[in-house]
């Protein structure tokens, strides 16, 4: 069952790196397949906790995010369905970006 | 023309207005000391997070001009989290463009060539190390901007600012 809030940190890994899979086992990839592509199957409404993770790379980023329109969802499903929390507000701009431009 | 009564009643007064302008040339004073020493505080936590971004672009550097190192990559990118949290309590008002700043600064050192399994060896004169150059630039540029504007304008423009 898919959760209201999916916690980075918590559910997936303090550590996410890479873009596939071949980069390392919390890669963007890996994340977005396992996390990101059933909540929008599902067109559940979910909140994405970017808090409490060692620093996120911009490739693990653009690959979960950007690949979601890569893999046929549109922008604006994604942001009627997904929303974003973060102390670092740069963050939630840089994943806007890149699903606005993938 | 002043009566002997008059006279006599401004006398009154005088000892009330000698200690009025002592107190507010003293409001006056204090308030100068806290202002000059906020400003040294501000200026001593922008130089330590300008070294600190210097830092990561020392860091990226060596990341991209040399073989992958996982530990380096994660160093980097625990710094640049830091960055980004550092300055958004640093107490000064930063433009909306600031965000936006701080994500080309991430992305120019963390999008390509990184945490990847084909990490190449770039040379130093490759344009991603010249992108890293020209984010950090925009960044410092952008907080020298917010501090110029907080403590270097002539009071009449912070007057008219606030209307």
């Amino acid at each position: 069952m898919i959760k209201d809030t999916i916690k980075i940190a918590e559910e997936f890994s303090r550590y996410p790196a890479g873009r596939f899979d071949t980069d390392g086992p919390y890669s963007g990839e890996k994340f977005r397949r396992e996390f990101l592509v059933p909540a929008m199957q599902e067109k559940k409404k979910i909140c994405i906790d970017l808090d409490g993770v060692r620093g996120y790379g911009s490739s693990f980023l653009e690959e979960a995010f950007g690949g979601l329109v890569r893999v046929g969802f549109s922008a604006e499903d994604i942001f009627s369905l997904m929303t974003f929390h973060s102390s670092d507000p740069s963050l939630v701009i840089e994943i806007r970006d890149y699903i606005e431009h993938a | 023309m002043s009566t002997p009564d008059s006279t006599t009643n401004l006398s009154a007064y005088a000892p009330i207005v000698t200690w009025l302008i002592v107190i507010i040339g003293w409001l006056v004073v204090n308030n100068q000391n806290n202002n000059r020493e906020s400003r040294k505080e501000l200026r001593t936590r922008i130089d330590c997070l300008r070294n600190q971004i210097e830092g990561v672009e020392a860091q990226a550097i060596k990341y991209h001009t040399s073989v992958h190192d996982e530990n380096l990559g994660l160093k980097i990118k625990l710094s640049i989290e830091r960055i980004a949290n550092d300055v958004n309590i640093l107490g000064i008002s930063l433009s909306n463009n600031f965000s936006f700043l701080v994500f080309q600064f991430r992305k120019s050192i963390t999008l390509n060539n990184f945490d990847s399994h084909e990490h190449t060896i770039l040379n130093a004169d490759n344009e991603l190390i010249q992108n890293i150059a020209s984010a950090i630039q925009s960044l410092t540029i952008e907080i020298e901007k917010a501090y110029g504007n907080k403590y270097h304008v002539p009071w009449y423009k912070k007057l008219r600012n606030k209307d």
